[in-house]
């Protein structure tokens, strides 16, 4: 994913330490799912770009509400 | 109301049912089904479908007696389809003929036909398609029966040729079967033709099965009176029922095979399009003139509804399909079925044009919106899909903005001025104007501003719905019973359903009963077309006035095609923006394309829809009264917030000595401390399709200013910072300016992040 490119230059604003690629967990109409996005290594803060959040995210909340 | 209870909406939908034609066709060729492949040059298609029903194509498509003419609906305006000649050219056009063989299991049965004739052929070649023996006993020296009067033989020989090719069977020549104690065999259909030998068992015959009283004997055919078409059917009919009797020992038949030849009344009501006149063909068509006479045929079905409905048309879906679905959703089977109509359910506009348009008075908007409270009750309504709506309403009735104002003096109003939450929101100086207007009749009007609880409707919760319409109903009452006036179509359409005590008019009606010469007049005589919100088709009283006084302050009227009873939803109705934007987008722009003149409405959110797309079009009140609204002028979602609260300050702050009530602008209302948000256009086109507000916005930038929970990007320095609020977690990324922000991007999601902030690296 193209998280990956940018997430070295990405830091995190408290920390001031570079995202890494971390385990993130979501959850959306009673349904648990993982997923790596960049991440603050030290208080966790996660980063989710818009491409993400209109592509992939946008499909799995439309499949989700329909079943 | 029962889940079953939801067939009851489509019960009398006749789509899909036969057409009149294929009704009276005794062998019941799928009329429709082969136009459409006719139409498109495709004749073997066509051909397939045709023999399948006839048996013996090459004899029936110059022999058929053509009872489809009498019924047909083309008849209505100009002339009859032409199907046999039609079906003479799939004949004509199709190559390989050869009919397809069958591998069925031999079954140890024999059958004995007595009667070579098209009835008894028929039976046959079914029986030896299904591989049963059978022995065709005729009388004379070649097979046709009374064909032989109306064709000649080699084209009767080369037909069963033809059609028996795969199937093999004893054809007994020249042997006239006098009792049937001659033949040995499992059973026997007699089809000797008319005036033919009956062996005494026609009296008391099942004419359904056409089993005699005999076991395993049956009659039919032109022998029991039928004509040579309906004889082939018999024949087929008896090859099922003697069928039915060799493996379960019954004379009774097969009931789905008793077909009927009753016209669906409910197709007379289909409207018929222009004459058109074919051409007068003699002998065989050539395959062009074969495509054209098709295209005349209008594959009779109804699909009226479907036609002017976008959502329908989005889910390619029809409103018996629909109700199927509908059921499905409400009783999901754990783990393998899904609420596989829900976004459906919540994509319907809430117009009623389908119960319009149909002839059947179907009503899926009231089959839909049942469905949503159905959901809403059931726990499995998608929050996400109405939640901004519900926000919106809470904030029209909250004290920020909810206005409610009777006279100080204990004088009783003859007026109740009910704008609806949106109208303000647009401009307040709609309601301004419009109360003042109001006052000048009624010197001592009452003014109701709030939320008429469609919205909550829409989003299925009815509890909600009442407790708005019951504050409503007990203010009217403190205001002493007035006439409500009303200036939203969609309030007007809600009190008449669930307030029907309350007495109403239309704001427009007052106004055209009252004109006023300091009307805004139209000098240049623009010519504008008229939007009539689909909400106002039930009240026509409303659609004429608002025509009268637009041609009474000088602009010239032109009609859409949607327009009066017909009239189409903007979009916005029964809020589909959060459930379906890719429709939602599709109808405004089918909307915005009907005419290249400005639009004039009397809906502020029908107004709102089309400004957003680039359309020029001004709610009537702003032609009306003056008020200065740019025909493009697009309101942002945080703008109709504070505007609603600028209305509130407006009219509090000056109705209560009753001096003219100032228009409020735009500025007044956000606080002057606030820091300033640089937004371009695109963003906020963006903001607005996606219903994220300016007050989201800051919220997610101060969340992350204060706490520092911020992602700087090093190369360009942008910010981006996210907050979840309620339902909806929002991103924002920015670059800080001396006195605000300017946004970079926006954008939002439903789904939750459940590990934030907790240490990764702690796990
Ligand atoms: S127009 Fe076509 S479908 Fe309709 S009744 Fe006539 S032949 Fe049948
Ligand atoms: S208009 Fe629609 S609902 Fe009504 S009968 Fe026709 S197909 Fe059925
Ligand atoms: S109410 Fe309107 S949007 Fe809903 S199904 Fe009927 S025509 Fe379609
Ligand atoms: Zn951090």
């Amino acid at each position: 994913m193209d998280n990956n490119k940018q997430e070295c230059e990405l830091i995190c604003g408290k920390c001031q330490v570079p995202l890494q690629m971390e385990k993130v967990e979501f959850n959306y109409m009673n349904h648990q799912f993982r997923h790596d996005f960049p991440r603050c290594p030290v208080c966790g803060q996660v980063y989710i770009m818009e491409e993400i959040v209109n592509g992939k995210m946008k499909e799995v909340e439309t499949a989700l509400e329909d079943k | 109301m029962e889940i079953n209870d939801f067939a009851n909406y489509t019960e009398a939908c006749f789509q899909g049912t036969p057409a009149p034609c294929m009704s009276v066709c005794p062998l019941k060729v799928d009329v429709r089904a082969v136009i459409e492949n006719v139409q498109n040059g495709n004749f073997s298609a066509a051909y397939r479908l045709y023999r399948n029903q006839v048996v013996f194509p090459g004899i029936v498509s110059r022999i058929c007696h053509q009872p489809c003419q009498l019924v047909c609906l083309r008849n209505q305006s100009d002339l009859s389809i032409e199907l046999r000649k039609i079906e003479m050219a799939c004949v004509a056009y199709t190559n390989k003929r050869d009919p397809i063989s069958f591998n069925a299991p031999k079954k140890n049965k024999r059958v004995a036909i007595i009667g070579a004739g098209l009835s008894g052929m028929a039976c046959a070649n079914k029986l030896v398609s299904r591989n049963y023996e059978v022995m065709v006993y005729e009388k004379e020296a070649f097979p046709g029966g009374a064909l032989k009067k109306t064709l000649p033989q080699e084209v009767i020989l080369a037909e069963f040729e033809l059609e028996f090719k795969h199937a093999r069977f004893n054809l007994i020549p020249s042997r006239e079967i006098v009792d049937l104690s001659e033949i040995e065999a499992d059973a026997i259909y007699i089809a000797t033709g008319k005036n033919g030998r009956t062996f005494g068992l026609e009296p008391d015959m099942n004419r359904d099965s056409l089993g005699s009283q005999q076991q395993g004997v049956f009659l039919g055919g032109e022998l029991i009176g039928s004509d040579p078409i309906t004889a082939i059917e018999h024949g087929v009919r008896v090859s099922h029922s003697i069928e039915k009797y060799l493996k379960v020992n019954l004379m009774d038949g097969v009931p789905s095979t008793y077909l009927k030849d009753e016209v669906e009344e409910k197709y007379l009501k289909l409207k018929i399009s222009d004459p058109l006149f074919p051409e007068a063909i003699d002998g065989v068509m050539t395959s062009e003139q074969a495509i054209s006479e098709a295209k005349r045929c209008l594959k009779c079905d109804c699909n009226i509804c479907v036609n002017s409905c976008e959502m329908m048309q989005h889910f390619k879906k029809k409103p018996l399909r629909i109700t199927q679905d509908v059921m499905a959703t409400m009783r999901p089977v754990e783990q393998f079925s899904k609420r596989i109509a829900s976004r459906l359910i919540n994509s319907c506009n809430q117009c009623g044009l389908c119960e319009t348009v149909c002839p059947e008075s179907i009503d899926m908007e009231e089959e839909l919106l049942k469905a949503r409270h159905f959901l809403f009750k059931d726990k499995a309504m998608p929050a996400a899909y109405h939640d901004f709506w519900m926000r919106d309403m809470a904030f029209a009735n909250s004290d920020e903005a909810y206005i409610f104002m009777t006279p100080e003096q204990k004088i009783k109003s003859k007026y109740l001025f009910f704008p609806g939450c949106q109208l303000g929101a647009s401009a307040p100086g709609y309601v301004t104007a419009a109360f003042e207007f109001i006052k000048k009749l009624d010197h001592y009007a009452s003014i109701l501003v709030g939320c008429c609880g469609v919205p909550a409707d829409w989003a299925g919760d009815e509890a909600l719905r009442d407790q708005v319409h019951a504050q409503i109903a007990s203010q009217w009452k403190e205001a002493g019973e007035p006439l409500v006036v009303l200036a939203c179509p969609t309030c007007k359409k809600t009190f008449s359903q669930y307030l029907p005590d309350i007495k109403t008019i239309s704001l427009y009606q007052v106004m055209a009963l009252n004109p006023d010469p300091r009307w805004k007049y139209d000098d240049e005589k623009n010519v504008v077309a008229i939007f009539d919100p689909c909400a106002s088709r039930y009240d026509q009283p409303m659609q004429k006035s608002v025509r009268s006084l637009l041609t009474t302050i000088g602009y010239q009227v032109e009609e859409l095609s949607d327009q009066g009873e017909l009239a189409k939803c903007c979009s916005y109705g029964g809020h589909i923006q959060a459930v379906n934007p890719g429709l939602k987008q599709k109808i405004v722009t089918d909307r915005v394309n009907q005419a290249n003149y400005p639009y004039v409405t009397y809906c502020s959110n029908c107004r709102d829809t089309f400004a957003s797309a680039g359309k020029e079009s001004d709610h009537l009140l702003n032609l009306i009264f003056d008020l200065g609204i740019e025909s493009t002028a697009v309101v942002s979602l945080s703008q109709r917030w504070q505007n609603r609260i600028a209305l509130k300050n407006s009219l509090t702050g000056s109705v209560a000595d009753t001096k003219t009530v100032e228009l409020a602008t735009s500025e007044q209302a956000i606080p002057k401390s606030a820091p300033r948000l640089v937004i371009s256009p695109e963003l906020r086109k963006v903001m607005n399709a996606q219903l994220i507000m300016d007050e989201d916005v800051m919220a997610v930038i101060s969340n992350g200013e204060t706490t520092g929970n911020l992602v700087i990007n090093q190369v360009n320095s942008d910010v981006t910072a996210h907050l979840t609020r309620g339902l909806i977690t929002y991103w924002v990324t920015y670059q800080k300016l001396s006195d605000g922000y300017e946004l970079k991007n926006v954008y939002a999601h439903r789904m939750k992040i459940a590990d934030e902030f907790s240490n990764p690296a702690a796990k």
